[in-house]
């Protein structure tokens, strides 16, 4: 065995006192820099440009215009409010007025506008109350039969009429548990099932147990303001809750509370069927009971899934989009395996190398680890920096708040985020160590470096799209034995390929097969070929 | 005689359609230099590589101190050190590291590293790039290399190529010091047999393949002797041949009408010629000069001998 180590300390040696192995070295925390830089960068831009609001002043004084020429008499309504009580677009006061009295109306016009003719058109716009939509269907041939049906139809949502002077008081004096309970009474009023009337009232009713305020005096414009609004996610797992409950019990929920395009990725993959809208339901209630509010298991390792999840840039999606680094690592590995061989043989030091006291198998070995731990010793450098990036950019605000939570059957299984991400690293530098094997195999076959490099690159990087032209468009099921479609165990984890069949076990399989055609292949190739 | 360090024994090799080695036999011994010599193409490099462990044997058995290369490869391998073609090392590292690549394999310490470095003198070179190394150093380098960690054997493949003469007379002053007073067999392989002649004790002759046999230089200079030729100018070189053909043991070569070249190969050659000038002057021809042709240096004698050889393997061929 001290052969082998001396064996191994040579074949180090000669790869880090080549100046390709410290350009290597410099492009690896630079790509690591970059990667969680971009989820930097994003945030930023997202921050300039996706939420851009006016001034608090502006909006009023766009109002006080506004309200003169708007005819629609709800809207009227909720914009003197927003006036009066200086409540901004993102004010909850502005969300509740808007509820009350636009939706509302929404929902009294469209029954109206059965009974009505169509010049009437006009009568049916100017409804705002309840009282007016009453008038109005009692004039046209309505009964009070018909309106007690529409009470009732509306109550089977969940939606009960809502009286805006009773609300205005509560809401101008900013009485946030006023709100809730006013919210409740009306539910509570309704003649439903009390399963419909819970899941309904569950958000105002959770919001006064556990006393939490709405999102509110947003400063617009601040921009700094605004970053703590978009990270505050309870208020979002809130919401999402309180729709998939509401989903379950086949009620409507009130808008209340949405306070923005704040779906967040996981509620919207939620709900196929009742159980699993059930479990992702005790998973929501599980993380704001523990205070848990990111869940890495929400986050694809992708970049494109990352910038379709929204507005989510914290510490755990610059980790996450940290495990792309793995493409760089094993840009690292193909280039160091392509060369390993080759580059004896070219020099011609090969000969050297061989008339040693050692059998040829060891030297083979001895350079394939050598491959593996440079590999390691890159993916290593590229985690511990993209980490202190990471840290610099973002903070340590959101460690303690993320877990990798799942719910099945209603049994909640919370492991450790950093372990999930590091994880993923390490399946990560499986499917690159698959790919430069293939660039080591052709080296010791081929003594080219530039073929197999050239090789192992197309295929790290074309392997994945050619799996899913065959799969996808060809539908070519055998393609599930290719090496490409087994390699990447995220994406088999992930189920990226739709291939029905497959597990980890049977991927790890086909690695392995491939794995020893590979490096008995090469192993042949040099231990047995003339030099 | 010492003990046998390289035995090699009906060596058979085959590379694709060529058959490369046809029966390869010899024995090189301990405190000797042996020259293997043949002409390009003659087969001395894959010998050489058979004996180093880079190519793999058909047919035939090598043996490295008693040790067989294909049955116990690490304990022949311990014992030999060799250069094959260029010493090619690794040129982004410095002198130093390259050495310290194979002695951290042979476990050599690093005292004798520097005194190998020392003996082949390139102490002030060791920590430069081997990219700004030349030719000879590279040389001496692999050389160092190759003797650091004392092996019975040293293989050198074609050493003097490339070397200006200072370079081959400080090689083959090292090679000489390790074989007589270390007691090392150095093999080295060359085509040219004027660097032979100075340098090895023995030499192993090789063409197309067969070996023709294995020389002292004594016994090849004692060959050189046997026979000698002498150029005639007379006045009539027909008329010289009716007289001279009749006798035995020399051989006529007629140049042009007044030149021709005798070559004797037995008894004493200057007696003889006094003979033949006697019988050539009365036979009425007129006698201008005889001198002996340039002396028949050993090259000769190699080019003949593989020449010899050529045309017996043709015939063998044809028969």
């Amino acid at each position: 065995m001290g052969k082998f180590n001396a064996l191994l300390k040579n074949e180090l040696i000669k790869q880090n006192t080549k100046v390709a192995t410290k350009i290597i070295a410099v492009i690896v925390i630079v790509a690591a820099v970059l990667l969680v830089g971009i989820m930097k960068f994003a945030q930023y831009q997202e921050s300039k440009y996706g939420y851009e609001y006016d001034s608090l002043e502006k909006q009023i004084s766009q109002l006080k215009t506004d309200v003169e020429t708007e005819k629609d008499e709800a809207t009227k309504t909720y914009m003197q409010f927003q006036i009066d009580n200086n409540a901004s677009v993102l004010d909850w006061r502005t969300r509740a007025a808007m509820d009350c009295l636009e939706s509302q109306a929404q929902y009294y016009r469209d029954f109206a506008s059965m009974y009505a003719k169509e010049s009437q058109q006009d009568e049916v716009e100017k409804i705002v109350t309840f009282e007016d939509m009453k008038d109005f269907v009692l004039k046209h041939k309505g009964s009070q039969k018909d309106i007690g049906e529409f009470v009732k139809e509306l109550s089977q949502q969940g939606q009960f009429i809502m009286n805006w002077d009773k609300l205005k008081p509560i809401l101008e004096a900013g009485d946030w548990k006023g709100y809730c309970q006013y919210i409740i009474d009306g539910i509570n009023s309704l003649d439903i099932d009390d399963e419909k009337k819970q899941a309904v009232a569950w958000e105002y009713q959770y919001r006064l147990d556990n006393d939490i305020a709405f999102q509110n005096n947003i400063a617009i414009n601040d921009i700094d303001a605004l970053k703590e609004y978009h990270a505050d996610k309870e208020d979002s797992l809130i919401d999402d809750t309180s729709k998939l409950k509401c989903q379950l019990a086949g009620v409507s929920a009130y808008g209340n509370g949405d306070m923005g395009d704040m779906d967040s990725y996981g509620s919207e993959q939620g709900g196929e069927n009742d159980e699993q809208i059930k479990d992702e339901i005790t998973k929501n209630l599980y993380m704001l009971e523990n205070e848990k509010y990111i869940n890495v298991k929400d986050y694809p390792c992708s970049l494109m899934a990352i910038m379709q999840g929204g507005s989510e840039y914290n510490f755990w999606s610059g980790f996450c989009i940290l495990t792309n680094i793995s493409t760089v690592v094993g840009l690292v590995m193909i280039i160091i395996a392509g060369n390993i061989f080759a580059g004896e043989y070219n020099q011609g030091t090969v000969k050297f190398l061989v008339i040693t006291p050692v059998k040829r198998g060891k030297i083979f070995w001895a350079k394939y680890c050598t491959m593996l731990v440079m590999g390691f010793v890159a993916l290593v450098l590229a985690f511990v920096v993209g980490l202190i990036a990471d840290l610099a950019f973002f903070g340590t605000a959101d460690i303690s708040t993320a877990g990798n939570i799942s719910c099945v059957n209603g049994v909640v299984t919370d492991g450790s985020a950093f372990l999930c991400i590091a994880s993923k690293f390490l399946l990560g530098f499986i499917n690159v160590t698959v790919m430069s094997t293939i660039s080591f195999t052709i080296s010791a076959l081929m003594h080219s470096s530039a073929l197999a490099i050239g090789i192992s690159m197309v295929a790290m990087l074309m392997g994945t799209t050619i799996v899913s032209i065959l799969k996808g468009f060809l539908h070519q099921n055998w393609a599930r034995y290719l090496i490409f479609a087994n390699s990447n165990l995220v994406s088999v984890m992930e189920r990226t390929y739709g291939f029905a069949t497959q597990t980890i076990l049977s991927a790890v399989i086909v690695i392995a097969i491939h794995m020893v055609i590979f490096l008995t292949i090469a192993y042949d190739g040099f231990c047995r070929k003339e030099i | 005689m010492s003990n046998t360090a390289v035995k090699i024994k009906n060596l058979y090799k085959t590379m694709g359609k060529y058959e490369i080695l046809h029966g390869i036999s010899f024995e090189a011994y301990e405190g000797e230099v042996f020259g293997f010599l043949g002409p390009n193409g003659a087969g001395k490099t894959t010998t050489i590589k058979i004996l180093t462990g880079l190519t793999s044997v058909d047919e035939g058995e090598v043996s490295v101190a008693g040790f067989s290369i294909s049955k116990q490869f690490e304990k022949a391998m311990e014992n030999i050190g060799a250069i094959v073609e260029n010493p090619e090392l690794y040129k982004h590292m410095t002198g130093k590291q390259n050495i310290m690549q194979f002695a951290r394999i042979r476990k050599v310490s690093k005292e004798r590293v520097d005194e190998v470095v020392k003996l082949v003198g390139l102490e002030n070179w060791i920590d430069k790039k081997i990219s700004k190394y030349s030719l000879g150093m590279r040389q001496r380098l692999g050389l160092a290399i190759s003797i650091m960690h004392k092996p019975k054997v040293l293989i050198l493949d074609e050493p003097t190529n490339g070397l200006d003469p200072q370079g081959i007379k400080l090689l083959r002053d090292i090679l000489k010091n390790i074989a007589h007073n270390d007691g090392m067999c150095v093999i080295v392989s060359s085509h040219l047999m004027s660097e032979m002649e100075n340098m090895c004790d023995r030499v192993g002759i090789i063409t197309n393949g067969n070996m023709i046999g294995v020389y002292s230089i004594a016994e090849l200079i004692s060959q050189q002797n046997s026979s000698a030729s002498f150029m005639y100018n007379v006045d009539n070189a027909k008329k010289a041949f009716e007289v001279l053909k009749d006798i035995e043991n020399i051989n006529f070569c007629q140049v042009d009408d007044q030149n021709f070249d005798i070559e004797i190969n037995s008894g004493e050659p200057k007696a003889v010629v006094a003979d033949l000038n006697k019988l050539l002057v009365e036979n009425d021809i007129k006698l201008y000069t005889v001198s002996a042709k340039g002396s028949n240096k050993l090259e000769d004698v190699f080019i003949s001998l593989t020449e010899k050889k050529d045309e017996n393997g043709e015939v063998a061929q044809i028969g």
